[in-house]
């Protein structure tokens, strides 16, 4: 690794240094404000992307946080556009697209050589990490052997006793049912929206909570407020090397992708489709992946990793064959119906 | 115009700067955006009426301030009365004792309810170690939760305005019924208790008010049920971002403020002038 | 003297309902020492370790910052304005002066969700999400009403005939004031003060809604709360209680003091 590593640096280096020479006097001062979701994830980024980045291009990245629809909102309407490039959830993506507050990615700058999957490659958005949300659970109260594989088994209170956490929100969860209910995940869509809701009034009572952050629903399951809850992957991984008794099971989990994407009337979108180009280096995936497992789609990415790392990853092979692709097309226009819908099913 | 006005003008001006671009301002952008988008619109008010979801949460708050309200009262009233007819001499710590909670922060005193009523939490553990259930129950996260935590933060507020009309109340009169052959609860229902409903009331008002716009401890505390106008408010703000629903919200809710504080102005009788 | 039953169920009662209100407050206290996350019963090993947590960890420090950047700035702001706006208030004598006491005291009665709603909105068009400066001027709203409601007080207690006396004795009307009222004031100034500082460093809705990434104590609690249940926000709040109790408890004696001495009088 260390070696290809340092291979790709070169070639950038070099690759840099003749861009560098090209672009020195006009880019100098440019800086581009990019905003992500903050934290240690940040911090990962800034190590592996930005600087090396700014080294070769001399264009500075300043990172902004955290990720908020609200803000992009208020920015393009009122065409005082701060961010450059922003970081979208699978829904935010829906909401902004239907609301126009995209500008079109110039995929000729970014992969001329066609190499990310056409999943991977929006006319407004790039994927950028691919997550997954899967059951977790607590490994006392369910050894192995007895511990639930998938949402047949979220759902059977009897075999499995405790209370549970799903998210706030019906996205997923009326797939959640519906996988419960026997329904096969390539059959999944469109979605039985009745059905769902029927099924879902059987866990009901069974989930004290809904939750609403990313790590809410970890903390739930490490206070002993549930015995299992819907999660985001890449949170248990950590408390797994942590020692602390929960796992995962990748049975019916909902395979999502985190974005990229310009807000409308970005200040400066040739520098910012250059800075998404590198996105798409293995070498660095694959550190990234490393230290947060999210992995995108690039290409030549897994074989690079260790096998150890790559298990826990949302797109290794045997997970995806466990997982089912979410379809963010079929919610677009019902989104909003269906969050009015679920909250008066809440209330209730 | 004469110094004087010249000098009323000049010490008002911070204070009207400051309310009419911080406060009055911001709130004539939420009246604006719940009637143009970008056009005149009544769209969001007739969502208002056609949204289960809203007509649901702002009957769900309306019962849970007065639910607490009420509670509050009746439980605090008689704290209030044993307050003010303490001896003067512990009377003073007795009150600070009172007011010791509601200096904390609301948030500080919903954290600790979430400590003592989560599944490992404290009553949890004592009714475990005592054996009256076998496993843990839900008490967080319910709207009993929500309840107790609610009527303790406002309950001091109750206990001090019924408090200090109580210690206006003159003795005298108690004595005089007294010797009219009245016994102590017919002179404590007959003139201790109407000369001390000014400061019910107070207590009531404030209370119901403070209550309508309660958003932490719901959050924090409540299940899924326990939703209230605050919390609604914030979740059409952040998570579907129908800013002109939210405005129309807040307008509810502006507007069940303004009719309890009117309706108690109407109801109280005129206090005394302090000063 | 003995008591009579009656009496005796309501001491009992006035007990109950004293532990309710402080019970809660005083379960921190072992949970904060405590070794384990979780509430012991009966408590173990006793530890410094959340305290320790909450010294090294810097995203703690820089709210408690922020938090009192944010108070001292609000404080001084509405004590300024609101003392000048109570004076005008109290001793000037024109159309709408009710009104506007009531429109200057209103933001401690609006549901604060409502405010927040409403500066959010305006902040982001402005571009003052994000700023501190814009959070110290809300907080400053928040403030005001505490301000102008001591100091109001206070001065219509005051017998004005004092400073009229300066004032025929030749000092100009702004010195009248500094020398004659200011000093009698002063504590509650100093009660109002400490009311308003206290009303921004517990300030949680507005700040949530307006400070996008910037993270005041109250916000970091919340942020925390919505994660876990660290003995780290024990330790916290029991720092916190001890202060605004000490606070608090000196605004209300400086209050009350000041009440009693123009009673007096």
């Amino acid at each position: 690794m260390m070696n290809s590593f340092t291979f790709t640096r070169r070639l950038l280096g070099a690759a840099a240094f003749a861009a560098g020479l090209a672009g020195l006097s006009a880019q100098a001062q440019t800086t581009i404000v990019v905003n992500g979701s903050g934290g240690g994830l940040a911090q990962v980024i800034t190590k592996i992307y930005e600087e090396p980045f700014t080294k070769e291009t001399g264009i500075k990245v300043r990172a902004t946080a955290p990720v908020s629809l609200p803000k992009l909102k208020a920015m393009v309407e009122s065409g005082n556009v701060e961010w450059d490039l922003t970081e979208l959830g699978g829904d935010d993506l829906l909401q902004a697209r239907a609301n126009g507050w995209l500008m079109p990615v110039d995929w000729k700058v970014v992969d001329p050589d066609n190499k990310l999957p056409a999943i991977a490659r929006l006319p407004d958005a790039m994927v950028t990490a691919t997550f997954s949300t899967v059951i977790a659970y607590r490994t006392d109260k369910f050894p192995a052997g007895k511990a639930p594989k998938n949402w047949a088994d979220f759902w059977n209170v009897k075999e499995f006793p405790g209370p549970r956490s799903l998210q706030n929100s019906p996205v997923g969860n009326l797939e959640f049912a519906l996988l419960a209910d026997g329904v096969p995940k390539d059959k999944l869509y469109p979605l039985d929206v009745e059905r769902a809701f029927k099924k879902l009034d059987q866990i009901k009572p069974h989930v004290p909570t809904w939750w609403t952050t990313g790590a809410q629903h970890v903390q739930l399951l490490l206070d002993g407020e549930v015995v299992m809850t819907s999660v985001w992957n890449g949170r248990i991984s950590p408390l797994r090397k942590e020692g602390k008794p929960v796992a995962l099971a990748w049975g019916g989990g909902q395979l999502q992708l985190s974005y990229w994407g310009l807000p409308k009337g970005a200040k400066h979108p040739a520098e910012v489709f250059k800075y998404m180009s590198i996105r798409l280096d293995p070498a660095k995936g694959a550190e990234f992946v490393n230290q947060v497992p999210y992995p995108g789609f690039i290409p030549g990415l897994m074989e690079r990793l260790d096998p150890q790392v790559a298990q826990d990853l949302p797109t290794y092979p045997a997970n995806v064959e466990a997982q089912f692709q979410f379809d963010p097309g079929w919610w677009a226009e019902r989104r909003a119906a269906l969050t009015e819908r679920w909250n008066a099913w809440l209330l209730q | 115009m004469s110094r004087k006005v010249a000098r009323t003008i000049l010490l008002l001006a911070p204070g009207l700067i400051l309310i009419g671009f911080l406060f009055l301002f911001p709130l004539f952008g939420v009246l604006k955006l719940s009637l143009f988008n970008p056009g005149f619109t009544t769209a969001s008010f007739e969502k208002l009426v056609a949204s289960p979801v809203a007509l649901l949460v702002m009957e769900r708050t309306f019962i849970l301030a007065l639910t607490v309200t009420v509670l509050s009262v009746v439980t605090g009233y008689p704290i209030a009365y044993y307050l003010a007819t303490s001896s003067p001499r512990w009377r003073t710590i007795l009150v600070y004792l009172i007011l010791l909670p509601f200096w904390t922060s609301i948030l500080i005193r919903t954290y600790t309810w979430m400590v003592v009523l989560g599944r490992e939490g404290l009553v949890n553990s004592v009714l475990q170690w005592t054996g009256l259930i076998d496993g843990p129950t839900q008490l967080l996260f319910t709207g009993l939760a929500v309840h107790l935590a609610m009527v303790q933060i406002l309950m001091p507020i109750v206990i001090i305005t019924c408090y200090s009309t109580m210690i206006e109340i003159d003795e005298g009169l108690i004595r005089a019924a007294r010797t009219l052959g009245a016994t102590p609860g017919q002179a404590f229902a007959k003139v201790f208790l109407p000369l001390s409903l000014p400061g019910v009331a107070t207590g009531a008002a404030m209370c119901f008010i403070l209550s309508l716009g309660f958003y932490i401890t719901p959050a924090l505390l409540g299940g899924r049920r326990n939703v209230m106008l605050s919390n609604l408010i914030d979740f059409e703000v952040h998570q579907t971002l129908n800013w002109s629903f939210a405005s129309v919200l807040a307008l509810v809710l502006l507007a069940a403020t303004l009719v309890a504080l009117g309706l108690f102005r109407l109801v109280a009788p005129r206090r005394r002038d302090q000063g | 003297m003995r008591m009579s039953p009656a009496r005796l169920a309501l001491t009992v009662y006035f007990v109950i309902g004293v532990i309710f209100l402080i019970f809660p407050l005083i379960m921190l206290v072992p949970l904060s020492f405590g070794e384990s996350q979780f509430l012991q019963f009966p408590p173990q090993k006793l530890s410094w370790k959340w305290y320790a947590e909450f010294f090294n960890d810097d995203s703690w420090l820089r709210a408690t910052l922020l938090s009192l950047r944010v108070g001292i700035g609000a404080t001084i702001i509405s004590l300024v304005v609101g003392t000048l706006a109570a004076v005008a208030l109290v001793r000037g004598q024109f159309v709408g002066r009710g009104l506007l006491m009531s429109l200057m005291v209103a933001p401690l009665i609006l549901p604060t969700v409502i405010l927040a709603l409403a500066l959010y909105i305006l902040f982001l068009r402005w571009r003052w999400v994000d700023n501190a400066l814009a959070l110290t001027a809300a907080h400053a709203v928040i403030a005001l009403p505490y301000v102008i409601l001591v100091v109001s007080t206070a001065l219509k207690g005051f017998d004005i005939t004092i400073e009229r006396a300066a004032r025929i004795l030749g000092a100009g009307p702004v010195r009248a004031f500094v020398s004659v009222t200011l000093p009698y004031l002063m504590p509650s100034l100093f009660a109002g003060g400490l009311l308003a500082f206290f009303a921004s460093f517990d300030e949680l809705i507005v700040t949530m809604f307006v400070s996008g990434g910037l993270e005041t104590l109250p916000v970091r609690i919340w942020n925390d709360l919505k994660l876990r249940l660290d003995p780290t926000v024990a330790a916290v709040a029991c720092m916190l209680i001890v202060v605004s109790v000490a606070g608090m408890g000196l605004a209300e004696y400086f209050r009350q003091r000041n009440l009693r001495r123009y009673h007096n009088s």
